[in-house]
């Protein structure tokens, strides 16, 4: 037998002797599984976490960067279309007042000018109802004018942190225009057009 | 978990007690564990794990309170393939060996590690490693010669 058969032989001996022991890896395998457990959850623990923080930190810096920067009333127009969609064309049940003096009261809530319904003329149409309600956090006053044929919303405002003295967007079919005068601003949902909703929305505001 | 048999298989081989080899796995896959993303991807992960068992026997081997000797194993006394005498006998020659000359067999020849392999583990040159397998072949060669035939109680009874 060579040197090489002999290294051979003694390696397969060697493996075949060593090889057939036996070893109980289970002992280590449960005393790992103990180790790695709370190291795995308190890892997730601090993912979960750092996620929540950066969730959190980033509403805080939205909300704080909604109530201190003036943005364009993109969302304030949105609201607006909605509410005169449901509340006037579909007629979902609201409380509404159609008393002049409520209208003045609830309009000095809100810090506008007295009596805006007097103030406020738009050529053949009249004051039916009013409310105040809430558009992206906003309080405005909902007015709905009436030519006897077909309904509008004017909402008035006073909120400074909406910027943009002028402003128009198409919801659908419903036509939105905002114009803000040094007093409130107001602003126009109608299902008729664009430029009848701005040139309403501008007569609205002058008159404040 | 893969590879733990391995790991134990030759912690036992160079500690001075199972506790110890188990310490010594269960310290290796937590490191490994830990140190995960320092595994090159593609990379041999069965070498990786070895390399850290290494560092890790020889980093306690410094300490001044750390022992290193080996204790004969115990063998299941029902096993028929190989035979207990060869088992015991060749099993205490190994354990007769210095421990360089264990490590090299028992990664080389026991667990296939090549050459190459061995020397990226131990961290020795690869002509080391080669001269070292030589040398503890022979070394145990003259073990298995030297050493008095392993009688079993019940033969020496008969």
């Amino acid at each position: 037998m060579s040197n090489h058969d002999e290294d051979l032989e003694l390696d397969r001996r060697l493996r075949q002797e060593i090889l057939s022991e036996p070893v109980d890896v289970s002992g280590v395998e449960q005393r790992l599984r103990r180790a790695i457990a709370p190291s795995h959850m308190s890892r997730v623990i601090r993912a979960v976490g750092a996620a929540a923080a950066i969730l959190l930190f980033a509403v805080l810096a939205f909300s704080t960067w909604r109530a201190l920067v003036p943005h364009e009333p993109v969302q304030v127009c949105s609201d607006a279309a909605r509410d005169h969609l449901r509340e006037i064309v579909h007629q979902e049940p609201r409380r509404w007042t159609s008393d002049v003096s409520a209208i003045d009261r609830l309009a000095a809530r809100i810090g506008l000018a007295s009596s805006p319904l007097s103030r406020i003329i738009l050529p053949g149409y009249r004051f039916e109802r009013g409310k105040l309600c809430r558009l992206d956090g906003h309080v405005f006053l909902h007015l709905v004018y009436s030519n006897g044929a077909r309904e509008f919303s004017l909402f008035l405002g006073n909120d400074p942190k909406l910027e943009a003295d002028r402003y128009a967007a198409d919801f659908g079919e419903q036509h939105v225009a905002t114009v803000r005068s040094s007093q409130a601003r107001a602003l126009v949902v109608t299902g008729d057009s664009s430029s009848v909703a701005l040139n309403f929305a501008q007569l609205a505001a002058r008159a404040l | 978990m893969p590879n733990t048999r391995s790991l134990l298989r030759v912690a036992r081989r160079l500690t001075s007690d199972t506790a110890s080899a188990e310490d010594l796995v269960q310290e290796t896959l937590l490191l490994a564990w830990r140190g995960l993303h320092q595994f090159r991807a593609g990379s041999n992960v069965r070498a990786w794990l070895f390399r850290i068992l290494f560092n890790e026997f020889h980093g306690r081997a410094r300490k001044p309170w750390a022992t290193v000797s080996t204790v004969p194993l115990s063998f299941d006394s029902q096993r028929t393939q190989p035979s207990v005498e060869q088992a015991v006998e060749m099993s205490q020659a190994l354990d007769n060996l210095s421990l360089e000359h264990r490590t090299v067999l028992l990664l080389g020849i026991v667990e296939g590690f090549t050459s190459q392999e061995i020397s990226d583990i131990l961290s020795v040159p690869i002509g080391t490693v080669m001269s070292r397998l030589s040398r503890a072949r022979q070394a145990l060669r003259d073990q298995l010669t030297a050493a008095p035939r392993y009688k079993c109680a019940s033969e020496e009874a008969s």
